[in-house]
């Protein structure tokens, strides 16, 4: 059963207790939100609408990254093989 | 010399803590022998660099060693410091780890080495440089070109304002004359000339009134036509509103915002990197440019 609103989903991380939280807010809220959002839009086209097993690799793997961009202490925990760029 | 982890140095006996040892001194100088023990000399031979350093340290140390006589084969070196450890001469040290050598006894990296570190040192600042430069010109070439286009949209903007003040001038000049040409042809239709004087009336389509034409009737002696042309130009200090309200960024969240930027942009390529997506590469850079331009106030 699917909510009334549509929902987005947002990833943080928190030091206190060392856990990523998924957590699901209004996307209209988002959408309203005056901060500064960087979008990278993922074109379901140029996957080919396949969203698979390594489709959810590279999402994850690229989540976890932008993660620890603004999370260092994250970076020694994440051990995905990083591919040589392909395209 | 470098054995698990451990840096190791040799000494020659009375060059090292002479006065007695601390603790710490005796566990560095027991790891030492522990290494001497465990040595594969063979493995020491095999290693060009170690045997150079030795050797240097044997000239240097044993007054009584001459390369020569003992063989210069890497063997016979090694065999040569084995002949000085066993006999005491020569003490097999494990060094701390920010340990720097206070005599040439025992190098902590030998001239050569020292220099190729400098050399990649020096390599790697050049690289933070070029890079560094290359942005700086990319982002100067970029502001430039903001400028012009600021400029641009402001010549475009202006002009008109200022040609519609001047024909607000001409306009009030013509309305004027034909009010004294209406009024004089009211005077020639009284005297039956009308049609005369009303061909003789200046043109109302002010599209395409010709300024030299144009002269205020009563002084009759001051034709616009005559008015030395002037256009609006910017101040060369910039001061103008647009320009003063962009300056309106102080220098310290300029760099903030430029720093919130690279960071923007190294989360773009990341992504681009693992998620790929030309097109969705392109937009994340584009809005990190935006949202850069936003946090100076552009």
């Amino acid at each position: 059963m699917s909510p009334r609103k549509p929902k987005s989903v947002v990833l943080s991380y928190s030091q206190d207790n060392e856990a990523i939280n998924i957590q699901t807010i209004d996307a209209m809220a988002i959408a309203g939100l005056d901060a500064t959002k960087l979008t990278y839009p993922v074109f379901l086209e140029e996957h080919k609408h396949n969203l698979d097993d390594e489709f959810a690799r590279k999402l994850g793997a690229s989540i976890l990254t932008t993660l620890a961009i603004s999370y260092p202490m994250l970076e020694p925990y994440i051990k995905i093989t990083r591919q040589p760029k392909s395209d | 010399m470098q054995y698990q982890g451990h840096r190791f140095m040799l000494y020659k006996r009375w060059d090292y803590a002479p006065h007695g040892r601390t603790k710490e001194q005796q566990e560095a100088l027991d790891a030492g022998q522990a290494l001497f023990k465990a040595a594969n000399f063979e493995h020491w031979a095999s290693q060009p660099e170690l045997v150079e350093c030795i050797q240097t340290f044997l000239v240097r140390a044993v007054p009584s060693y001459r390369p020569s006589p003992y063989g210069n084969r890497p063997r016979d070196v090694i065999n040569a410091l084995c002949w000085e450890v066993r006999n005491g001469a020569a003490l097999i040290v494990r060094a701390k780890p920010a340990y720097i050598a206070h005599s040439g006894f025992a190098p902590a990296l030998t001239e050569d080495e020292r220099y190729r570190r400098y050399r990649r040192e020096m390599a790697d600042m050049a690289e933070r440089g070029a890079i560094f430069e290359a942005r700086t010109k990319w982002y100067q070439q970029e502001l430039a070109e903001y400028h012009q286009l600021v400029e641009d949209a402001e010549r475009a903007a202006r002009p008109p304002q200022v040609f519609r003040h001047i024909e607000t001038i001409a306009e009030a000049a013509v309305r004027n004359r034909a009010a004294w040409a209406a009024r004089d042809a009211f005077a020639a239709l009284a005297s039956t000339a009308a049609s005369v004087v009303a061909s003789a009336l200046p043109s109302m389509d002010h599209e395409v009134f010709d300024l030299g034409n144009v002269s205020e009737v009563g002084t009759g002696s001051t034709p616009l036509g005559d008015a030395a042309p002037f256009e609006y130009f910017r101040s060369a200090t910039g001061d103008d509103v647009l320009s003063a309200a962009a300056r309106g960024v102080g220098e310290e969240l300029n760099a903030d915002c430029f720093y919130e930027y690279e960071s923007a942009m190294r989360t773009c390529d990341n992504l681009a990197h693992l998620m790929g997506g030309a097109r969705g590469y392109a937009l994340c850079k584009q809005n990190a440019f935006e949202d850069y331009q936003t946090c100076r106030g552009f």
